[in-house]
């Protein structure tokens, strides 16, 4: 019985000892693959010139390109992931509110194959449009997602209650603009576009100007 | 005066002749070598503001958002294209020693002096959803959406690992669920028995929304970047 239970006792910690030693190697191969592109980044950074004169000149040159990236005055963020828009600058932030995204998700055309990904986009762009009581004019999807033939008169396509009271344009079709489903606020719901509540709205838009830089993450 | 009395004068004369000499051929050369130990402090801090600018401008280069470690500010942020756009103090958890920031800080720039590192793996132990099932399956069919898409996790407690047994532990004031209590058991035991080994693991606190989001972003491979204290 005794030798029982110490053949147990050695052949259980003998299995911890080998379930953390498969552990560690796995996290080790890990470590490597994820480790290429920053050792890329870092390998490729030039060095500082021995002279003291050229250094400094050097090292005055990066941060002044580095400078002449970071915005200047105010700039909008936008979080997708915890649905959040907020102005800022570099030292605070100046508003801060909720919003909804896009959803991710995908519409196909059976008919024509065209398909459809409902993502906001990541990157830096600038506002530029600043609209008063925008018109929607809906794309195809909206009426391929409501099961609904696309028409052929133009006029059709219009819809004044959609996107609120403003609509500020960064690119590409892309909107920031109001809704009048304010309780799907704060959820990854839309087509790409962000949409705020009404007075979150209105503050962006009186606060902000054609060119000012928005950041998507 | 006697001779004997004369030669001790004498051996006492040389004597402190001999240790102001020492002392004045001391006094010239100390300066010297704080000078060459300055200057090249100056170059080494140079060279290191250097690569950390050239670093963020080749992480700025791109159009992806990175992690910064802002030590001397006691900040961590996220930044894209140099401009932060998410930031929160870095603000220990309950439990943890004050020590603990400047020691993660330490480990993390290493022997090498490094100043960019890549995440290698997170792990969420609990989390809350952030919209109830029932109501998310509602705005779902409304909207035509994947209602798996729409939710969100806020977490309650995670752990972002950067290799060589660096860790952050981050913890919201929400109360989530685990999403399997036995793997939880198992990474809990596992830094347990590690940690006296080397790993350096700091135990921070953060807003849930703050913590939603660090928790989205830190996928494999997202780059750190570490200002440090020195």
């Amino acid at each position: 019985m005794r030798i029982f239970r110490i053949i147990m006792a050695v052949l259980i910690i003998a299995a911890i000892i080998v379930f953390f030693i498969i552990d560690s190697k796995k996290g080790k191969e890990e470590y490597i693959i994820t480790h290429t592109d920053t050792d890329k980044i870092e390998s490729q950074i030039p060095k500082l010139p021995e002279d003291q004169k050229a250094a400094t000149a050097e090292l005055n040159k990066a941060k002044k390109a580095l400078k002449k990236i970071k915005p200047v005055k105010s700039y909008i963020v936008i979080d997708t992931h915890a649905n959040i828009l907020s102005l800022r600058t570099e030292e605070k932030v100046l508003f801060k509110g909720n919003c909804s995204t896009g959803s991710g998700g995908e519409l196909v055309d059976s008919l024509t194959g065209r398909k459809w990904v409902f993502n906001t986009p990541k990157g830096v762009f600038k506002v530029n449009s600043k609209l008063t009581d925008p018109w929607w004019r809906k794309p195809d999807w909206a009426f391929l997602e409501e099961k609904e033939d696309i028409p052929n008169d133009e006029n059709s396509r219009y819809d004044p209650e959609m996107l609120g009271e403003y609509a500020m344009g960064f690119g590409n079709g892309y909107f920031i603009h109001g809704t009048i489903y304010e309780r799907l606020i704060g959820v990854s719901v839309t087509h790409g576009c962000v949409r705020l509540g009404t007075d979150d709205l209105k503050y962006i838009f009186k606060n902000i100007n054609i060119g000012t830089p928005v950041y998507i993450f | 005066m006697s001779k004997i009395r004369l030669k001790k004068l004498s051996l006492g004369v040389l004597s402190v002749a001999s240790v102001m000499i020492m002392m004045s051929c001391r006094d010239e050369t100390a300066p010297s070598t704080d000078k060459s130990a300055d200057t090249s402090d100056k170059r080494a801090a140079m060279e290191e503001e250097y690569q950390l600018t050239q670093l963020e401008l080749a992480l700025a280069n791109t159009a992806k958002s990175y992690l910064v470690f802002d030590m001397p500010a006691n900040k961590i942020e996220i930044r894209l294209k140099g401009a932060v756009v998410w930031e929160y103090p870095i603000t220990l958890d309950d439990d943890e020693d004050s020590a603990a920031i400047s020691a993660f800080g330490k480990a993390f720039y290493g022997g090498k002096g490094q100043l960019l590192r890549p995440i290698t793996d997170k792990y969420l132990f609990e989390a809350s959803d952030k919209t109830s099932d029932s109501v998310l399956a509602i705005i779902a069919d409304a909207v035509n959406a994947n209602p798996s898409l729409l939710q969100r996790k806020i977490p309650e407690h995670f752990f972002v690992d950067w290799g060589d047994g660096l860790k952050l532990y981050i913890r919201s004031n929400v109360t989530g669920t685990a999403a399997s209590p036995l793997k939880n058991t198992y990474m809990r035991w596992k830094d347990k028995f590690k940690a006296p080994f080397g790993e350096t693991y700091l135990h921070i606190k953060l807003e849930p929304e703050g913590a939603l989001t660090l928790y989205r972003v830190a996928e494999k491979g997202y780059p750190t970047l570490l200002i440090p204290k020195h």
